[in-house]
């Protein structure tokens, strides 16, 4: 099992620290610069959707929760509340 | 000081976010793996879904090597996160950028990407990642040895805390130009259709949406800034 454990290291460790060792002594085109600007958003909107739909018990929930979420965010509510609001949010309406 | 302040809470906020899923974490590993195994989990692997994956291939005793596969490919998206990490610290050595890339996940990568200009330094990303990490393992382990002191409902309502964060870091984005709305709707979209794909393993599938997006966002900013 620690052998395995070991392999899991290996394994995700080498894509994280691959880029280390190359970027930053290039100089990247412009077209690249854009494109890895975008990512962070692109993620984003990934990393929420469909994910959000198996988030709590019910795609409903997850979608009430996430507006919610975005409610407080317009509100301009702090980071760390809008996270711990949505959570209480959730448990009641679960 | 102040900063330095303000990276700590981002790391605690990723770590409320991880809290649950932590906790879940040592619930779900604790009739497959032992106390210190489970940590060194944690520890090592540093990353929620691939964690969870290895669990579950653990309990249907899938091979070592099916295992390992699964969770490189699932994992391979912190290749696009870190490539953009490690150009906002390219003035930093190489030893400081290995070792931020080493903690990046999704949610450390989404909320250093939207901190400031002046706090996209080492010391500031290593504040945001390291208690980020403390919270993972720590609860990790909390939710092997005490997964019962946190009620069935607030675990499933805790589901959410991760999206609350990222959709929390979408809206000020989207508040300075609708072209970020335009990126994460596509990569919603991409994403929903590339799942659907079931051939597609979920690693390719979030790859693919993220860099098709962004793509996308090129596109848009190439045909000048008529939109």
């Amino acid at each position: 099992m620690i052998l395995l454990i070991l392999a899991l290291f290996a394994a995700t460790i080498i894509t994280r620290i691959l880029p280390a060792f190359f970027v930053g002594g290039l100089n990247f085109p412009h077209w690249l610069v854009t494109l890895l600007n975008y990512i962070p958003y692109a993620a984003l909107g990934v990393l929420i959707f469909p994910g959000l739909l198996t988030a709590v018990e019910t795609p409903l929930q997850g979608i009430l929760g996430g507006l919610f979420a975005m409610v407080l965010a317009i509100l301009r509510v702090p980071l760390f509340f809008v996270v711990f609001g949505a959570i209480i949010f959730v448990y009641f309406l679960i | 000081m102040n900063i330095y302040r303000k990276s700590f809470m981002d790391g605690l906020t990723i770590g409320l976010g991880y809290l649950p899923v932590a906790v879940a974490f040592g619930i779900t590993a604790k009739p497959l793996l032992s106390a210190f195994e489970t940590f060194l989990m944690s520890f090592m692997v540093f990353g929620g879904a691939s964690q969870f994956l290895a669990l579950q291939m653990l309990s249907a005793s899938s091979s070592a090597a099916a295992i390992i596969i699964a969770v490189f490919v699932l994992n391979s998206r912190h290749f696009v996160m870190s490539f953009k990490i490690n150009y906002d610290l390219k003035r930093e050595p190489l030893l400081k950028k290995l070792l931020i890339s080493s903690y990046v996940t999704d949610e450390s990568f989404a909320v250093s990407a939207s901190v400031e200009d002046e706090r996209k330094d080492f010391a500031n990303y290593f504040i945001i990642f390291i208690t980020a990490y403390i919270f993972w393992v720590a609860f990790s382990v909390v939710g092997y040895m005490a997964g019962e002191i946190m009620s069935e409902e607030w675990v499933a309502a805790s589901g959410i805390a991760l999206y609350a964060l990222f959709i929390a870091l979408l809206v000020p984005a989207i508040r300075t130009h609708h072209k970020y709305l335009i990126v994460a709707v596509l990569g919603m979209v991409l994403h929903f259709v590339f799942t659907a794909m079931h051939f597609i393993p979920s690693g390719i599938a979030i790859i693919l949406a993220m860099v098709l997006a962004a793509l996308f966002g090129l596109i848009l900013e190439k045909r000048g800034d008529k939109i």
